[in-house]
């Protein structure tokens, strides 16, 4: 096929759907203003998808459309000056930037990442320093990864050595995006050797984080050639003796360890947005061929077994976006209070954006596997997100444990919160109503501020919501079961360590917060009981289908798990799915016949 | 018991999801099940309550509730 035949194939589908799920749930208007709504608009050009699409093709770097955003004011959400650089500015970029490509997605994404340790534990000085190479074009790369270690940080290798006018540093980092192309590369290095026997606590101490800058003995190592994001950069950097200034250690020495666990408990939540940008092009794509090919006389749209894949697509993007706003909107008001959520962002977002783009992938058939054909990106990209960040298999370790306590905080008394961004022991709604409502803020001031990393009891929450929506209440039954089963393993000791059911308990909690956010982020009654404005209008019966959808996966795993624990659950788990097993099948036909056309 | 303690123990069994009372004041943390990534929580929490920066290497020097309540109380005392 030709270039130009598949440009219009693209435009044609695409430019009928244009699907923006994310800031249609997102409470505040952060793309109605510049630099973002310029960003998204020019994103939305056909000949810009052309400039990105060539650029996969060719795995280039997409310079030419960094050059344009910066052009638009792109630094402005990158540097702390005039407002712009919030959580939510940069996760509504990483969706609007996946929706058109996931190359300069992730490409955009690192930037803003590696930037973090500079709000974290940079100097005055260093921020300055750094904000004004970005807004003269620089991008950074945050170098964690070695090729032996992943991620395990405390096995790194790479040395940075005392000498009289800084460090000497050594070693070599890979499966880095942006290694080749990034100017400022923020990199984790040992400065102490790890003592013999230590346990990994006490090896914290032994990291420094530096800002290294383009020189002698900064050698780029080849570029991955990868199946997602063909045209970012994924490669890797070798420090031959790099010679760096004690004034480019961000933090004080032995403190990069825990400067970066702080940055990625808040660039995880971010990641969502990359997943909901994707699955969110995966529905403008899917809506607009559905729509456009016409078999037996009329659009596929109208078949049953296409309808239902567009169903669960629509379903699942609402579902992925909710999840990924709330992460975003919960570092804004609680900086890294907001772990929890984040985590849950990094899992759901990234699996549940895996299986929308399946929907779409079973719906366009053949035509979702030609390189030339627009799907076929999106089937690639979709891939990447749960790699970033910390792996889905540390996200489901680390939701395990928030079970864990989740169920302590029934029985224990919880230390006031002392964040000031919500009385969480307080009036349970109150405390999210602070999350939703709370302004867009400086993203340097958010992570800086006094926190408490926590899951909020969802119990008492889900009750007090529940007087606003049915759906809350059904929640609250879901909630309640899955903490029922996880405290009965835990006084029995049923689920070792590192098992399975470990596993799936993490991922059904992981659902369960899903299901949460969607119904604070798209019910109307929740939505206004949390104080925020009302959303656009959604395609009739998609709330439904996507709460139906997250409450069943929550409870066929409690059910499951809880079968051999607590028999009686298996019929109080039948009583709360019924009604709800009803109107998914009522909302499925409602949203069928609403996508059609 | 001093309200330092009080405050350090509780956020120590909230992190590690366990009873107050469990926790003794010359056990290992590690046997609580602290790891790395609990101990970020930690950190985060006790830096918010006593208002105070805990550099990482003071962190992989605490190895009982005991040393956390004297590094607290030697960073807040006048």
């Amino acid at each position: 096929m030709s270039e130009r035949r598949a440009r219009e194939i693209e435009r044609t589908w695409s430019a009928r759907c244009e699907t923006r799920t994310w800031e249609t749930l997102c409470p505040h208007e952060v793309t109605r203003s510049a630099p973002l709504g310029a960003i998204a608009a020019c994103l939305e050009q056909p000949e810009v998808r052309a400039e990105l699409r060539h650029d996969e093709d060719a795995a280039d770097y997409p310079k030419r459309t960094i050059a344009r955003l910066a052009s638009l004011g792109l630094a402005e959400l990158l540097t702390d000056e005039g407002g712009a650089l919030t959580m939510i500015g940069l996760s509504a970029l990483n969706a609007i930037a996946a929706r058109a490509s996931g190359s300069l997605a992730i490409t955009l994404g690192v930037n803003a990442l590696a930037m973090l340790p500079f709000y974290v534990a940079g100097t005055d000085e260093q921020r300055a320093e750094a904000f004004a190479r970005v807004r003269r074009g620089g991008f950074a790369s945050l170098l964690l990864t070695e090729i032996v270690h992943g991620s395990n940080l405390v096995e790194l290798e790479t040395v940075a050595e005392p000498e009289s006018s800084g460090y000497r540093i050594s070693g070599e980092k890979d499966m880095i995006n942006g290694a080749r192309e990034h100017e400022l590369l923020i990199t984790l290095a040992r400065t102490r050797a790890r003592a013999p026997g230590g346990s990994a606590l006490e090896a914290r101490g032994d990291f420094s984080l530096f800002w290294i800058d383009r020189g002698p003995g900064v050698v780029p190592l080849p570029r991955w050639t990868t199946l997602p994001a063909p045209a970012a950069d994924i490669s890797g950097v070798r420090f031959d003796g790099v010679v760096v200034p004690a004034a480019r250690r961000i933090g004080d020495e032995g403190d990069g360890f825990g400067i970066v666990q702080k940055t990625l408990l808040v660039s995880r939540g971010a990641i969502g947005a990359l997943a909901s940008g994707t699955t969110s092009a995966a529905v403008s794509l899917a809506l607009g061929y559905a729509r456009e090919r016409v078999l037996y006389g009329a659009p596929i749209s109208a078949l049953a077994p296409v309808a239902e894949h567009l169903v669960d697509l629509v379903a699942l993007d609402l579902a992925v976006a909710a999840m990924s706003v709330k992460a975003a909107l919960a570092v804004n008001a609680e900086g890294l209070g907001a772990a929890h959520l984040t985590a849950v962002a990094k899992f759901a977002c990234c699996r549940l954006a895996e299986d929308a783009v399946t929907e779409g992938r079973r719906l366009f058939a053949s035509r979702a596997l030609m390189r030339e054909l627009p799907y076929e990106r999106i089937a690639r990209d979709v891939l990447l997100y749960g790699v970033f960040d910390g792996t889905s298999h540390v996200m489901l370790a680390q939701l395990h444990w928030r079970l864990q306590q989740l169920v302590a905080a029934r029985t224990y008394p919880r230390v006031s919160d002392v964040s000031g961004a919500g009385a969480r022991d307080g009036d349970p709604l109150d405390a999210m109503r602070a999350i939703y409502t709370h302004a867009p803020r400086s993203l340097v001031a958010a992570v800086r501020a006094p926190s408490r990393a926590r899951p909020t009891p969802l119990e008492p929450y889900l009750a007090a919501l529940a007087a606003h929506t049915p759906r809350a209440a059904a929640l609250g039954d879901a909630a309640r079961a899955l903490l029922d089963v996880a405290a009965e393993a835990r006084r029995t000791n049923a689920w070792p360590a590192n098992s399975g059911e470990t596993v799936r308990a993490a991922e059904a909690l992981a659902m369960l917060e899903c299901a949460v956010a969607l119904v604070e982020l798209a019910d109307p009654d929740a939505r206004a009981a949390l104080g925020m404005p009302p959303a656009p209008p959604l395609h009739e019966g998609a709330l439904s289908v996507s709460f139906a959808g997250l409450l069943l996966r929550v409870l066929g795993a409690t059910r499951a798990l809880g079968a051999p624990l607590l028999p009686g659950i298996v019929g109080q788990i039948a009583t709360v799915e019924g009604p709800w097993l009803v109107e998914a099948a009522r909302a499925r036909a409602l949203l069928a016949t609403a996508l059609r056309s | 018991m001093s309200d330092n303690t009080h405050t350090v123990r509780q956020l120590l069994a909230e992190v590690c999801a366990l009873d107050p009372t469990s926790i003794k004041p010359d056990a290992p943390l590690i046997d609580y099940g602290l790891d790395s990534a609990r101990a970020i929580d930690l950190i985060v929490g006790l830096e918010g309550a006593f208002a105070i920066r805990i550099p990482d290497e003071a962190a992989a020097k605490m190895k009982t509730l005991k040393d956390i309540v004297a590094y607290v109380e030697g960073r807040i005392s006048p």
